[in-house]
């Protein structure tokens, strides 16, 4: 595997070797033509893992993969992302998460959109993962749904210019959460324009968690405010400048009014908006409601404890979002 | 165990291994064509617990219901091994094998295919405990073989049902490593 190539594709890989062996599979099926493309994986697997996922993978025979380990659990998502693109050997650098399915012409639409907005970062469309439609019955799921250009840039589906990655100096380790997003705010900073390829879709897996798995899970976004205080003009995107979605703003009022109501019973009524909110969250009809309603403690417990999270990062980071 | 062609799989097999002088025993769903009896004296034994029907309204993948009494019926049959042919079969014969210390042997009898590996809850999880968890995994074809090193990376011989031998040695493998 020699000389230069078109793209280079980047995954960083932790935990989920299944998934990336769908995604790379899914990339042997891209439409670019070979010799224009590459993929480069950096990963913490374990060596016989490493050698029956990606060793053995036919891109790899193909000699279009290329894989970096690094001792488990010392890599993030910003130190495996920078590892990989500094090896890319592709003028563009399109990420992906191995927790994603591109769809076949993914990469030739992200190229051929990125010729046609020389120096532009270029933003595909992410949606849940059609073969997956199914796990959405459960009541914690995680997905991406993502129609660019988005305010956070995600790196599921990005591509960046080599040279400008070069000169942001790539990711910020530092990040505990939104190194992407926080990429995207610098190019932007710098000039640099984020143009969308709607048509360039990569399917995101939707996957089911137990209530503690999903508050373990969603811990890391307390770390949020980190990134609001590096880049104060993300509150635009906030509801009223502070909450990090409208659920978060009902959630919170909920939860004022439960502590409230210990001193005055009547405040208990600051529930009733998020109980509402959360009880058509199904959509319509008697059984959405039913399944909704039922699901309604352990949503509440789940947005309750993001929203505390948020809170103790708030503190950590002295600045404000819930 | 759903569909007919693994039905047909699993009486065959059966069927060999009592051809062969082994005591075969089938524990199964009582929803299912082999329920009862199998046809060719192999006793079945199993039943069912939870409504399936709520279980597949909340995604999950199944058939899941009959799992707690499986798992009582390997606890009281003194096994030698347990053989399972669903994902989710695989599970209750797992939990069996982390307290007898005997082996589990899976076979992965459809070809996997991208849109079936994660479309429902649990699927994924269960397939993989199946393929990475059991002492050994086998596949009746060429074409399960070739889905299931491209699906899960995970390299199995092809055994057909009616080979009583191929399975007999399979088992006597199996108990080598753990000891038996």
């Amino acid at each position: 595997m020699e000389g230069p190539v078109a793209v280079s594709v980047v995954v960083a890989s932790h935990a989920r070797h299944l998934r990336l062996l769908w995604l790379l599979n899914a990339l042997e099926e891209q439409t670019l033509a070979p010799g224009l493309w590459e993929v480069v994986v950096v990963h913490d697997y374990d060596p016989a893992t490493a050698e029956r996922v990606l060793e053995r993978h036919p891109l790899r025979e193909a000699q279009r993969l290329r894989h970096i380990a690094m001792a488990p659990g010392t890599g993030s998502p910003a130190s495996q992302r920078n590892l990989g693109w500094r090896a890319a050997r592709g003028e563009l650098v399109a990420f992906t998460d191995d927790d994603c399915r591109p769809e076949p012409d993914w990469l030739e639409r992200m190229v051929t959109t990125a010729a046609g907005t020389a120096g532009d970062v270029v933003q595909g469309a992410t949606r849940p993962d059609p073969f997956e439609h199914g796990v959405l019955a459960a009541p914690h799921v995680r997905t991406m749904f993502i129609e660019p250009v988005g305010s956070f840039a995600q790196t599921c589906n990005i591509l960046y210019p080599r040279d400008l990655l070069d000169r942001l100096g790539g990711f910020d380790e530092q990040a505990i959460t939104g190194e992407d997003v926080d990429l995207s705010l610098r190019a932007r900073a710098a000039g640099a324009g984020i143009s969308g390829a709607p048509e360039a879709i990569v399917n995101h897996a939707v996957e089911s968690h137990t209530l503690p798995g999903i508050l373990r899970q969603n811990l890391k976004w307390r770390h949020l405010a980190y990134l609001v205080k590096r880049h104060p003009e993300l509150r635009r995107e906030l509801t009223l400048g502070v909450f990090w979605d409208a659920d978060h703003l009902w959630a919170s009022v909920a939860l004022a009014g439960l502590i409230a109501a210990s001193r005055n019973r009547g405040l208990i009524v600051l529930t009733a908006p998020y109980a509402l909110r959360a009880s058509r969250r199904r959509g319509p009809g008697r059984r959405a409601r039913a399944v909704a309603v039922a699901e309604l403690p352990g949503q509440a417990v789940r947005q309750f404890a993001e929203v505390l999270g948020l809170a103790a990062g708030s503190v950590r980071h002295r600045t404000l979002v819930l | 165990m759903p569909g007919t062609c693994v039905e047909q799989h699993i009486h065959d097999l059966a069927a060999a291994l009592r051809g062969a002088g082994h005591s075969a025993r089938l524990i199964t769903s009582p929803s299912t064509r082999m329920g009862g009896r199998s046809g060719v004296g192999v006793p079945s034994i199993g039943g069912k617990l939870l409504p399936e029907a709520l279980l597949q309204r909340r995604g999950f993948a199944g058939p899941l219901a009959h799992l707690p009494l499986t798992l009582r019926d390997l606890a009281k049959g003194n096994f030698d091994v347990a053989h399972s042919f669903s994902p989710a079969d695989a599970l209750a014969a797992w939990a069996w094998a982390s307290v007898t210390h005997r082996p589990v042997a899976f076979t992965c009898i459809e070809p996997l295919r991208r849109d079936c590996l994660a479309h429902l809850r649990l699927r994924r999880l269960l397939l993989s405990r199946a393929v990475e968890g059991s002492d050994g995994v086998i596949v009746p074809t060429e074409t399960a073989r070739a889905a299931l090193w491209r699906w899960m990376a995970v390299e199995a011989p092809v055994i057909e049902a009616w080979d009583a031998a191929a399975h007999e040695r399979l088992y006597r493998e199996l108990l080598a490593t753990r000891g038996h």
